[in-house]
């Protein structure tokens, strides 16, 4: 058996793209936060970090001196920049009496498993990389000619056939259900972190992790299985294929669970209105209290990675994915006419769609956070048990009895 | 409704009376109608206000580039309530803001303060310090050889102004008092009497009234 050198390098490409997007949506998004709390609430935001630049300054005596302007702050861009620095040089403090072990091993649980998540998340349409170089503008260019021979030879079979390859680290069956898994491990990480860390407002916040995890789960996994019933299918890049049309996307087929699957989201991921485990108004900050220095920024990191991840897999289920509304393999289809676009267009557009959505609805994310009021304890508890709960398995009985009668048809 | 609210309900005299006999359990009755506890449909209107705002902020933002591309950013209209400090002071600062203090001074430039210690008293921070000395002129009896404020522990109530008899201390509205060391923020005698506030005030408004002259 030989290695499939093609298939590698497609990986590669693709893991380098997650991490690369993850970890710079992530960096961005602290930023965003900052700066739409600001906009949303007519005031200015962070702007005070600036890169020194060297411009020309008349001196006082005549002729030319350099002076460092402090104008190039990037409207507060830097201050991600500064806030990673500041996080990796401050003191790594370790309280005494902590469980060393779990205390250490917690922020990792919680970083990796938001970054795994990603991995079954479709982010582009397929690719045929033999193809890529073809269309109008650049058959023409003879150049090219040897890098799309050695692409047809590198991405070939081998008997001549082209492959596809799809934007997506894993292509797993189980598709969601690793994502369920995956993001139900990362309460691990908050019940670790509160136990291991000797304090009781770390234990509460731990604990308070755990139930609302556990309350949110149910209602998390139901609330998209009538999706499910009707792709017929759990793996993502399927359920995206058939989202082709736009009258498949879930948002059309099931608008009324896209607001539970992004409540029971936004409470798995520990975000205010759901804050109970971080609690700053009550458990100082909860089951991170202890936690200085990356430690603490890797937590706060896979909270805004999270917020990308759950922007991904909802665009995944209930808006089309990488689609765009009329954009076919060929180009776009308008009824009977037919707009004919190159290969290396369409994937293109593809990718750029699918980065719109995730933007989108991080940004609609963050516009919930800084709306709504936090949850008390027991409303969040009602919520998720006595409303999200029912409301999805009755969802789901309603969607099975529909699903029934027009497969008989 | 809540019932204990509802002003049919006759009020009761006594709690007793209102819960003898039989097991009182203090209900919080929600108000809100069918609608409102559905919670997507209000929590919709709550994201809508929030966004209109955050997109006229925006569109005011694309205004404000189109000042700027045209070298006017000062005359934009603004969004933001809010100022950039250092560089912007806000206009509308109330002329009886307390701020840092000044020391009054007689014609021939000695300090109108008599050291009698009415402000140093009256100061609820205990930040004022005063040594008397004795003036050569008896008619006056005596002046502060030494006269600190900690501006640091100042909590700027103004007590010390109201207090004063010979209006020799006064809060300005400048309120620039921040610094890196704390020992540069013990502003002695002669700092006071002689700092120049960076806006000159015209007219000193006493929040407390006129103080007595003379």
């Amino acid at each position: 058996m030989t290695l499939d050198w093609a298939f590698l390098l497609i990986t590669a490409v693709n893991l380098v793209a997650v991490i690369g997007l993850l970890l710079n949506l992530g960096g961005v998004l602290t930023w965003v936060e900052r700066k739409q709390a600001a906009v949303m609430a007519n005031r200015i935001g962070a702007n005070r970090c600036y890169i020194p630049v060297p411009v020309p300054a008349k001196a006082p005596g005549g002729g030319w001196k350099v002076r460092w302007s402090k104008r190039f702050t990037l409207v507060g861009l830097f201050h991600a920049i500064a806030d990673g620095m500041k996080m990796l040089t401050k003191e790594d403090y370790t309280p005494p009496f902590v469980n060393r072990f779990i205390y250490n091993l917690a922020p990792f649980i919680a970083f990796v498993t938001v970054f795994a998540t990603f991995a079954v998340i479709p982010f582009g349409g397929p690719v045929e990389p033999a193809r890529l170089l073809d269309g109008p503008l650049l058959s023409g260019i003879g150049a090219l000619d040897g890098a799309r021979a050695w692409l047809a030879g590198f991405f070939g079979d081998g008997s001549g056939a082209a492959r596809t390859f799809r934007l997506q680290l894993a292509d797993l069956d189980i598709g969601v259900l690793y994502v369920f898994a995956v993001s139900g491990t990362g309460v691990f990480a908050a019940a670790l972190a509160g136990w291991s860390s000797n304090n009781k407002f770390s234990l509460l916040g731990g604990l308070r992790a755990s139930a609302q995890m556990i309350s949110y789960e149910v209602a998390l996994g139901l609330s998209v299985i009538g999706l499910f019933l009707i792709h017929g299918t759990v793996d993502l890049g399927r359920i995206v294929d058939q989202q082709q049309s736009l009258w498949m996307w879930g948002i059309v087929l099931q608008p009324h669970m896209f607001f539970l699957f992004l409540a029971a989201n936004i409470a798995e991921n520990k975000r205010i209105p759901f804050d109970m485990p971080e609690g700053e108004s009550e458990l100082v900050a909860g089951y991170f209290t202890e936690y200085s220095a990356m430690k603490m920024g890797m937590f706060m990191m896979s909270e805004f990675v999270a917020i990308a991840v759950i922007a991904g897999l909802v665009t995944t289920l209930f808006f089309g994915g990488y689609h765009v509304p009329f954009l076919y393999d060929d180009g776009f289809h308008f009824g009977e006419s037919v707009v004919p676009l190159s290969h290396l267009t369409v994937v293109v557009l593809r990718l750029a769609s699918f980065t719109l959505k995730v933007l989108v609805l991080c940004w609609f994310q963050i516009l919930i956070r800084w709306t709504l009021p936090k949850f008390r304890y027991d409303q969040v508890m009602r919520l998720g048990w006595k409303m999200l709960l029912p409301i999805s398995l009755a969802n789901l009985v309603l969607t099975a009895g529909i699903a029934q009668i027009v497969n008989a048809r | 409704m809540n019932p204990l609210l509802n002003p049919k309900l006759p009020e009761p005299a006594y709690k007793e009376e209102f819960t003898a006999g039989r097991l009182f359990t203090y209900r919080n009755p929600s108000d809100l109608t069918l609608w409102e506890r559905l919670y997507v449909p209000e929590v919709l209107r709550g994201l809508s206000i929030t966004g209109s705002i955050f997109f006229k902020n925006m569109g005011l933002w694309l205004v404000w580039l189109g000042y700027w591309a045209r070298g006017r950013a000062n005359e934009a209209p603004r969004g933001a309530v809010t100022v950039y400090y250092p560089e912007e002071e806000r206009p509308d600062m109330t002329k009886v803001n307390r701020g840092k203090h000044i020391l009054t001074q007689r014609l021939n430039g000695e300090p109108q303060c008599v050291a009698c210690y009415m402000c140093a008293t009256a100061c609820p921070a205990w930040c004022i310090h005063i040594d008397a000395g004795e003036h050569p002129d008896p008619a006056i009896e005596k002046y502060p050889v030494r006269f600190d404020i900690e501006i640091d522990k100042c909590i700027f109530c103004g007590y010390c102004e109201e207090a004063c008899p010979v209006d020799a201390i006064r809060l300005t509205t400048d309120y620039h008092t921040v610094d890196y060391l704390r020992e540069r923020m013990v502003y002695d005698r002669d700092y006071l009497l002689s700092w120049n506030p960076t806006k000159v005030q015209q007219e000193h408004v006493y929040p407390g009234g006129e103080p007595r002259r003379g």
